[in-house]
């Protein structure tokens, strides 16, 4: 019992020390996360603005590799993902808001062509949590009021989770063996602290009784050689008296 | 005992979080653009690089689709070809472009992987 209650303190300060450990990962991987999402919208606003320019101009006569020059010649396309560090997006997509009406395509958007969180297409839930992010934007041509098409950019945010423990793997361990060296500094500061009331008792029961039959034996064991010890001083008596007549 | 017992596991961990870093001597150069085409299936365009100093021979890219319950729909794999043959020369840009068959509605995953030899 002594024993089951030690290991049951052991691991409940081991989970709470790797609880910790892990709520700073999880801050240092929601920051970065949010940083993904802004730099997603951000893209999703450039991207916007650039397939309006080249639909106006080329509306009748169109090609996604017309387009993807374009969009080369215009910001770049190492341009595009330099601000993204760890997860450029990998798909950047296009899709014509008559091919969405029509439900030729699935573009995970709502009645505004705006995002749908709720969207299935725009959830991917690996790992026990959402690791794609989806950034929508619509873009309009001149004079029309609904939007011409959308631009989707999807990333998937397991780059960075990957990058947060490489850099800061090593960390995370060194604040491991810390912390449970502080738990151990703290035990020991608090087995010291506990004094021993003299007035109350400091033996339990068992122990007392214990010490009791000992006590009753060891008593036993000192009278029995009292006995030994007065018969052999008896027979020593004995031996010192001489007889006189003996020596005759 | 102790000390090279936590060195070890902390060189253990050092070289296992290097490891998360990704390789890439081939890449993707920008995003590969999805459209769709005039027949209604989705259509890529993009753009691979060398990044390496050597020659990078049996490039290839991996393609595969999946459905809302993350089974594979499609997978295509097609390889990449350099202006010299079947392979990249350093820093060498290759394009490309491809379509897929499935129905761009049951499309809600895609993953994009480059191969080499």
């Amino acid at each position: 019992m002594y024993f089951l209650k030690r290991f049951s303190v052991i691991v409940l300060i081991q989970l709470l020390i790797l609880s910790f450990i892990f709520i700073l990962f999880l801050f240092n991987f929601n920051q970065r996360r949010e940083i993904n999402k802004i730099q997603s919208k951000e893209l999703a606003s450039i991207i916007g603005e650039q397939a309006s320019n080249y639909f106006q101009k080329n509306r009748n006569n169109y090609s996604s590799n017309d387009f993807f020059n374009y969009l080369d010649s215009q910001i770049g396309v190492q341009k595009l993902t330099n601000a993204f560090n760890v997860n450029p997006p990998e798909i950047l997509t296009i899709y014509f808001v008559s091919d969405i009406e029509k439900g030729v395509v699935n573009a995970g958007v709502d009645a505004n062509f705006a995002k749908d969180d709720t969207a299935a297409i725009n959830k991917k839930i690996k790992y026990f949590f959402n690791n794609k992010y989806v950034a929508i934007k619509p873009f309009f041509l001149n004079g029309y009021d609904k939007p011409y098409g959308i631009v989707r950019i999807e990333t998937s945010t397991i780059p960075i989770l990957t990058d947060v423990l490489a850099h800061s793997g090593i960390f995370y361990l060194f604040l491991y063996l810390i912390l449970n060296n502080q738990a151990f500094l703290f035990y020991l500061w608090v087995r010291k602290k506990q004094d021993v009331v003299l007035e109350q008792g400091y033996l339990k029961e068992s122990s007392l009784g214990a010490i009791k039959i000992m006590h009753k034996l060891l008593g036993d064991v000192i009278d029995d050689h009292k006995e030994v010890d007065d018969s052999k001083s008896a027979s020593n008596d004995k031996t010192n008296i001489i007889n006189l007549d003996d020596k005759k | 005992m102790k000390f090279i017992t936590v060195l070890f596991i902390s060189l253990f961990l050092l070289i296992s979080c290097d490891f998360l870093e990704p390789d890439s001597k081939i890449s993707l150069l920008g995003p590969v653009i999805e459209t769709v085409n005039s027949q209604g299936k989705l259509e890529y365009v993009g753009r691979v690089i060398n990044n390496s100093q050597e020659k990078i021979n049996q490039v290839s890219l991996r393609y595969i689709i999946r459905d809302e319950e993350d089974s594979i729909v499609e997978a295509v794999t097609f390889p990449i070809s350099g202006a010299g043959g079947d392979y990249l020369s350093q820093g060498e840009v290759v394009i490309f472009k491809f379509f897929v068959r499935s129905d761009p509605k049951n499309i809600f995953n895609k993953e994009l992987n480059l191969d080499y030899n």
